[in-house]
């Protein structure tokens, strides 16, 4: 039986959406299970986390993008309601109930709502049965209030598209699918599982999330932060991390709710800096990139952190809230702080799905209660072409929900049968550019709706005078499959060749008017969109006044089209090979994932074998078995034909640019290598921090943690006592970043050395234990492993004589003074970044060493913290074509280095599948008119996107077009407009501006 | 590279001139054909007076002819060095080492292009002087040369004010040549010598070999300049402001551009004004009579050619941030437009907001081409809440 | 009111195709009514708009010119709302040294999703230009 080639997502975590957008690039098609009534009811995680208060509406794009390409289908209301078959052949039965309003074609003209009879109040504003919830990721959705709707059926008859269904029916359907990929939102502690801090319950406790939810639209302001009781600005603000204090099991720390706090708290303190604001957590957990500068920016700004054992929430002065604390475990809650307000930042729960999932798919949930993994793999579940990903899995984070999407990719595609989505192929465009400009506007009535606010024959007949316009005429619509081909023949009739289409957002529709114009045989960079809708009709009472301001827009359109040159879209070629630089685990396993994918990878390693780090190290804290990884690892990539390995090399030189680089390299006999590969991902790796604290170096007994374990694991350490201090060296201003193994690797070392009888202390600040590690911590608490912590400004001290080691702490959990006896010290010293390899390709590919020394984020395609934004995008090459993965990028673990080269491969497949990429924009590109350029370089030093450069020869610049993001900046750059958007061409601004004046 | 990458105008020197005693513009020739000599140098950047002698051009030279007709210190600015220097290396690095000699103005200028790619630094060996300033073009070649050649001469060292200078000049506050691979210290020789100070290792290479007494009268001139920059700074302010005062509003700057004719002149010389063709006299200014009708229509008539104001403004927005001061465009207005002091005054201004200075170091980016995340809060309009009530 | 006809500013807001425009959208969705006299000038990003289309405008008829995009760290194209702000500052700095009004333009941010900033920046920015009187600059025929 041939295998299907669709898959189903169940869910809309972030993750979910990277599949259906990285499937839809590779020509399949995807269903995604919504179970909320539009795309954003059931949330995921965007909001709630960091990077948060930024717009993330480019996260839903593949959803408007897709659907649009028949590449993806989205089922709402819906459910999985079981799975037969096996992978390949799944066969997945689903109930499904469509939406009132079928988005895609509701012209969104409100009738519905005009002739809705019902109103009632909702929130202190009057709503009719039918109303719209504006701007869900630039949708705006139309909902039926059923608890109040009579079912009069007045809307269904007014809608003149047929988009509202006043019963859609719940329907029951089976799809086949190859693979099936659940992508469940994450789920938030409720009032419940909250309880112990108020919420719900008590005044003026919110949510952190509730806060980023609002912030989204407005970004952080102060009006984000007013208390709930009487709208007033707090004073005083009690920031709490929940999981931090509240009973194991119910919530789980992820990726960064201390960081998130420890934002919050900038944020509010940077905008008042009279606002008391108390941080209260357990621990600091830091371990992102860039999270511990926030701490230390914390301080800066007077945010009192307090680290505390436990806390208890009461009601104090009626809308104040006390919060009761011990910064010691054994003592009562005397310490006592009273606030305005309080803000959760909470954890996540086991996900509610789970169970369900489980009956209906087979597979086991981990211990915590979410869905279980088969380690070392992405997404793998323990049944066959079901793959789970993102919040659902494991506490997470977004960058991590983000790039899963792709780390599964290769293992999804290995289930799936022939392509089955086809891109569309475009209509043939007729050749303007020997006649005269003929400007025809049409002026959209959106059937009916718009001629009842103004007067549309009017503003026609005035539009028609006007003098760089031959043609004016109103049209039914734009956006539903009729309207478009009427208007598409419109156009055509009127023989015009340039086209204002007054009509209403192209934000949610460009795609529609864009296809009604090539419909037409125009390129559409002969024609302009207005909102006639958002400027005019809906914003505007004075039908003479509206007038005046649609015709200002008009004049200015026609006449900006009047100098409009049509262009093809540019396509450039992309090569098909990687070259991956360093032969440790994560360059490793980056080039087996390629390699197994087809593509020819050559991996550069400077040593005289690959392998790296991994030599040392035999099992992570999780007891995964490194070395046998490692092992197969190394076995697959001998075998592999595709892949190249070439040591002891020294890359020499770079050039080209993403998609097509041509890379020399030497070896060490002298022997010269070029490659042109597409991608370059650069896994560099890392170095162990030394350091000359505690006698390290001069005293034997005194070693770094990598030492440690390796002396442990050659059976060296076998009795007396073994104290370790974490953190040496690092978390400080001077090396403000988490190293974020160290703490694993002294529990996993610990936990070893307790089973061994040998007694063990750990001298902390923080205990960094994510996610699930802190089961470990428990363990290690329950097996008698002795914890003291200290501050971060009183490190402990060491007195050694030859008999022992003694070190002398003060215990911050409950103040005391105390003496370690121990043989060993083993310090964590944590990672260096390999500065002078670093520099060399940073130089060599132009990419930007952060404030650490580690790779940038943003100056390379793998940006996995803070700007994981711009990978949103609905476009392979939002940068630079090198991929920075493992601990080149930033401290990581083993686990999570690997998984990073598999998601950065996966999504260097994507790119590669392509074999030649047109511009994200299509036609829409900048470009330079190269008799006016003198090669200044402003330009590139200014795009965003790594699409310019200066030809060394000629010296002008060029564009790479399928990098362009089109957005201006070097146009403006450019004092002499060599550098230009096609669309927007230098004197079509100012033929704009005139036309905007001239009405 | 080049040496200059390192130099900054702000530091102070290397503290290490040699003191050559005799005249500066004999002796500097004679330095400058000694390193040609030795194949330390290739060729000189430098003017030279033309055949007629009665003025000034730049000239790429070996050894012949450079004592015959070269100046180093010409006491008029026939084309800003930076140009020449731009035309030299704009399409690659000069082919072997070559000496430019260049007032402090044209010394930021060529830095300033430097960033912008106009100029290849490599194999450049910048050299500059204390500048006493120039006289216009207009009063040079119309003046009696001789008694004006000798006023120069004797402003050189003693840097008593150059009367009769452009208006620029008599206000620069950057008059030294410091900044450059080799500075040619003039001011505290009291005219009986000159010092040669390397600003850069490159240029200490080219000293070596010199010969001359050490450097002990350096403080002086350091104090010196001191005072007369402090001096300078002070008039420059007062009159820019008051200049400002006489600018200000509609009324006073039309009428001090009226008599503009739109040759765009100033832009074609600037130094800065690298572009190939000018926005301003681009096409993206053209436009059809009826736009043209409707434009007079709403101002009640319309200057043509059109544009005036537009070109003076626009073109501050794009270049004023690295305006040097040099004077060049004005030398070029055949109208008498005050348009240096028009765009020192905007320059002063607009480099203040990045606490940027043109030509300062090369290392300083211009600011077009950077950010902070955090500055420049003054120029958002802050958003006054429930400005209005909801709806 | 009794006075003679009230003065109507002829303004034009400069949007980004991101932030400034949803802003613009979202008060359309939202039903927000703002001065009618408003015309929008949209580009792909403030970053995009080059001081000479401001001078442009208030030379030849604008009595004021408004600029809105993403808020700073939210750019959809990173930095392009960073490096406005500095081309921004110079433009108003060269309007203030030559006493040309610079407070005929407005840079603020407005998010995609804040229709009512958005429109009560054009109320706001339309009364400020109703009392600050027509642009002398643009009545004049000799620029």
């Amino acid at each position: 039986m041939p295998k299907a080639s669709t898959v189903v997502i169940y869910g809309t975590n972030l993750s979910g959406y990277r599949i259906a957008y990285a499937l839809s690039k590779l020509g399949y098609k995807t269903i995604m299970l919504n179970r909320g009534a539009y795309v954003d009811e059931v949330r995921n995680q965007v909001l709630t986390q960091l990077p948060f208060d930024l717009c993330w509406a480019c996260a839903y794009a593949p959803q408007r993008l897709f659907v649009g390409l028949g590449a993806m289908q989205i089922l709402y209301n819906s459910e999985l309601l079981e799975l037969t078959g096996t992978a390949g052949n799944f066969k997945a039965k689903v109930k499904k109930r469509d939406p009132f309003v079928n988005n895609y074609i509701c012209a969104e003209c409100e009738k519905c709502i005009d002739a809705c009879p019902v109103e009632v109040e909702k929130n202190g504003k009057k709503q009719k049965a039918v109303y719209v919830v504006p701007k869900m990721f630039w949708e705006n959705i139309f909902l039926i209030d059923e608890e109040n709707c009579t079912k009069c059926g007045k809307c269904e008859t007014a809608c003149p598209t047929g988009a509202l269904k006043m019963n859609p029916p719940v329907e029951e359907i089976e799809i086949e699918a190859g693979a099936i990929i659940l992508a469940p939102e994450f789920d938030e502690p409720g009032e419940a599982e909250l309880a112990p801090f108020g919420w719900g319950r008590i005044p003026n406790v919110v949510k952190s999330s509730d806060i980023a939810r609002a912030a989204l639209a407005t970004n952080f302001t102060e009006d984000s932060f007013r208390r709930p009781s009487d709208g007033k600005l707090p004073q005083s603000v009690a920031i709490i991390v929940t999981p931090h204090f509240n009973e194991k099991g119910i919530e789980y720390e992820n990726y960064n709710a201390s960081a998130q706090a420890v934002y919050r708290a900038n944020k509010i303190k940077e905008m008042h800096p009279g606002i008391d604001v108390f941080l209260f957590c357990r621990d600091y957990k830091c371990y992102g990139k860039g999270h511990c500068r926030m701490y230390e920016r914390a301080k800066d700004n007077g945010v009192h952190i307090i680290r505390t054992e436990k806390l208890a929430l009461s009601v104090a002065d009626g809308e104040k809230n006390r919060i009761s604390f011990s910064t010691c475990s054994t003592k009562e809650l005397t310490d006592k702080k009273t606030v305005e307000m309080t803000i959760l930042i909470t954890g996540q729960r086991p996900p509610t799905a789970m169970k369900r999932l489980s009956k209906i798919c087979g597979i086991p949930a981990e211990s915590h209660g979410f869905c279980d993994i088969v380690p070392f793999t992405c997404a793998k579940t323990e049944v066959n072409g079901v793959f789970a990903v993102g919040e659902f899995t494991s506490p997470k984070g977004n960058p991590e929900t983000i790039w899963e999407g792709y780390g599964p990719l290769r293992e999804i595609l290995s289930w799936l049968g022939e392509k089955n989505v086809a891109k569309p192929q475009p209509p043939v465009l007729r050749d303007v550019s020997h006649e005269e400009a003929k400007t025809g506007v049409f002026i959209c009535s959106c059937f009916g709706a718009f001629s009842d606010k103004m007067d549309l024959e009017s503003l026609v007949n005035r539009v028609k005078m006007f003098p760089h316009v031959s043609h004016a005429e109103i049209i039914n619509g734009c956006c539903t499959p009729s309207s478009i081909q009427e208007t598409a023949a419109k156009i055509k009739n009127s023989g015009v060749n340039r086209v204002v289409l007054a009509v209403c957002t192209p934000t949610q529709k460009l795609m529609k008017f864009r296809k009604t114009v090539m419909i037409a045989g125009l390129n559409p960079l002969l024609s302009e969109f207005l909102r006639l809708r958002e400027d005019v009709i809906q914003v505007h009472t004075d039908p003479a006044r509206m007038e005046d301001k649609a015709a200002a827009m008009i004049y200015a359109a026609a006449s900006k089209l009047k100098t409009a040159r049509a262009l093809p879209t540019l396509m450039d070629n992309i090569g098909s090979s990687v070259l991956v630089i360093g032969g440790g685990p994560a360059g490793l396993e980056a080039a087996r994932y390629l390699g197994e994918a087809g593509y020819d990878v050559h991996v550069a390693e400077k040593t005289d074998h690959v392998g790296g780090m991994a030599d040392i190290l035999s099992k992570d804290l999780e007891g995964h078995e490194i070395k046998k990884y490692m092992a197969q690892l190394l076995e697959d990539i001998e075998k592999n034909e595709h892949i190249t390995i070439h040591t002891d090399t020294t890359v020499t030189d770079v050039s080209g640019y993403a998609g097509n680089f041509h890379v020399r390299f030497e070896t060490k006999d002298g022997e010269t290598v070029e490659v042109d590969p597409a991608i370059v991902i650069i896994a560099t790796g890392a170095l162990e921090a030394k350091t000359d604290q505690y006698g390290y170096g001069k005293d034997e007994r005194v070693m770094t943690q990598l030492e440690f374990e390796q002396k442990l694991a050659e059976g060296k350490i076998t009795g007396g006592h073994v104290a370790m201090i974490q953190c040496v060296g690092s978390r400080n201003p001077k090396k403000p970043y988490c190293s974020r193994i160290c703490c694993s690797d002294a529990l996993k070392n610990a936990l070893t050395l307790r089973k061994q009888g040998i007694d063990v202390t750990i001298c902390y600040r923080d205990m960094n234990t994510y996610g699930f590690k802190d089961d470990y911590f428990q363990a290690a608490l329950k097996d008698g492993v002795s914890f003291l912590r200290f501050d971060e400004n009183h490190y402990p001290k060491l007195e050694a004589s030859d008999d022992a080691l003694k070190i002398k702490i003060n215990d911050i959990s409950d103040g005391k003074d105390k003496e370690v006896v121990s043989d060993y010290l083993v310090l964590a010293t944590g990672m260096d970044p390999n500065r002078e390899n670093n520099e060399v390709f940073s130089n060599l590919f132009n990419l930007r060493i952060d404030d650490d020394g580690f790779f940038d984020v943003e100056s390379c395609a793998c940006p996995y913290e803070d700007a994981s934004k711009r990978i949103m995008k609905p476009f392979e090459l939002s940068s630079n074509g090198v991929f920075v993965v493992g601990t080149a990028h930033s401290p990581r673990s083993f686990m999570e280095s690997v998984m990073m080269a598999r998601q950065a491969a996966g999504k260097a497949m994507v790119i590669l599948s392509s074999g030649k990429m047109a511009p994200p924009n299509a036609m829409y590109v900048s470009e330079v008119d190269t008799s006016k350029c003198t090669g200044c370089g402003l330009c590139v030093d200014v795009c965003p996107y790594n699409a310019r450069e200066i030809d060394p020869v000629r010296k002008v610049a060029v564009v790479h077009p399928f990098l362009c993001d089109s957005c201006g900046a070097c146009v403006v750059a450019c004092p002499s407009s060599a550098a230009f958007l096609r669309d927007q061409r230098e004197d079509q601004l100012i033929r704009t501006i005139d036309g905007l004046l001239a009405v | 590279m080049a040496a200059t990458n390192k130099a900054n105008m702000d530091e102070v020197g290397m503290n290490k001139g040699i003191w050559v005693e005799g005249r500066a513009k004999k002796k500097v020739l004679e330095f400058l054909n000694g390193l040609l000599n030795s194949k330390k140098l290739e060729a000189v950047l430098m003017p030279a007076t033309n055949r007629t002698k009665d003025s000034y051009s730049w000239f790429l030279m070996g050894k012949d002819g450079l004592l015959e007709s070269a100046d180093p210190f010409p006491p008029v600015m026939t084309t800003q060095g930076a140009r020449a220097v731009s035309y030299l290396t704009k399409k690659g690095r000069a082919w072997k080492k070559t000496a430019v000699l260049l007032r402090p103005c044209e010394l930021r200028a060529t830095i300033e292009l430097a960033k912008i790619r106009q100029v290849e630094l490599e194999n450049l060996v910048l050299i500059s002087f204390d500048c006493p300033g120039a006289y216009p073009l207009e009063k040079y070649f119309n003046g009696d040369q001789k008694k004006l050649d000798e006023a120069f001469d004797a402003c050189l060292s003693k840097q008593a004010e150059l009367e009769g200078a452009r208006a620029v000049c008599s206000i620069c506050n950057r008059f030294t040549g410091r900044g450059a691979d080799i500075e040619i210290g003039l001011i505290g020789g009291e005219a009986k010598g000159f010092w040669l100070i390397p600003g850069s290792r490159e240029g200490e290479d080219l000293l070596e070999g010199v010969t001359g007494s050490a450097s002990h009268k350096l403080e002086a001139r350091e104090k010196a300049i001191s005072e007369l920059r402090a001096q300078r700074e002070e008039k420059r302010k007062q009159t820019l402001d008051s200049f400002q005062e006489t600018v200000k509003g509609p009324e006073n700057l039309m009428r001090v551009l009226s008599s503009c004719i739109n040759c765009h002149n100033c832009s074609r010389v600037c130094p800065i004004c690298f572009c190939r063709e000018c926005y301003f006299d681009s096409k993206a200014l053209s436009s059809e009579a009826d736009a043209m009708l409707q434009r007079a229509q709403r101002k009640n008539g319309l200057r043509l050619p059109p544009d005036l104001l537009l070109f003076h403004l626009g073109r501050m927005t794009h270049m004023s941030i690295s305006c040097v001061s040099c004077g060049a465009c004005e030398d070029a207005c055949p109208a008498d437009v005050p348009v240096s002091m028009l765009f020192s005054l905007a320059g002063r201004n607009t480099q203040a907001v990045f606490e940027y200075e043109p030509g300062r170091s090369l290392e300083e980016a211009v600011p077009y081409t950077v950010f902070k995340f955090e500055e420049l809060k003054d120029f958002e309009a802050p958003y006054i809440k429930e400005y209005s009530k909801e709806q | 009111m009794d006075e003679k006809k009230e003065f109507t500013p002829s303004i034009i807001y400069g949007l980004c195709s991101w932030c400034g425009t949803g802003g613009s959208e979202t008060a359309g969705a939202m039903h927000l009514q703002y001065a009618d006299n408003i015309r929008p000038f949209r580009v792909p990003c403030t970053g995009a708009i080059d001081p000479v289309y401001i001078l442009r405008a208030l030379i030849e008829g604008a009595d004021g010119f408004a600029v809105s995009g993403c808020h700073p760290g939210d750019c959809h194209f990173d930095s392009g709302n960073y490096r406005a702000r500095r081309r921004m500052a110079v433009l108003k700095t060269l309007l203030e040294t030559f006493g040309l009004d610079s407070e005929r333009v407005w840079l603020r941010w407005v998010g995609h999703g804040e229709g009512k900033r958005f429109a009560d920046t054009a109320n706001e920015f339309n009364d400020h230009i109703k009392k600050m009187g027509k642009n002398p600059l643009a009545q004049r025929r000799d620029t």
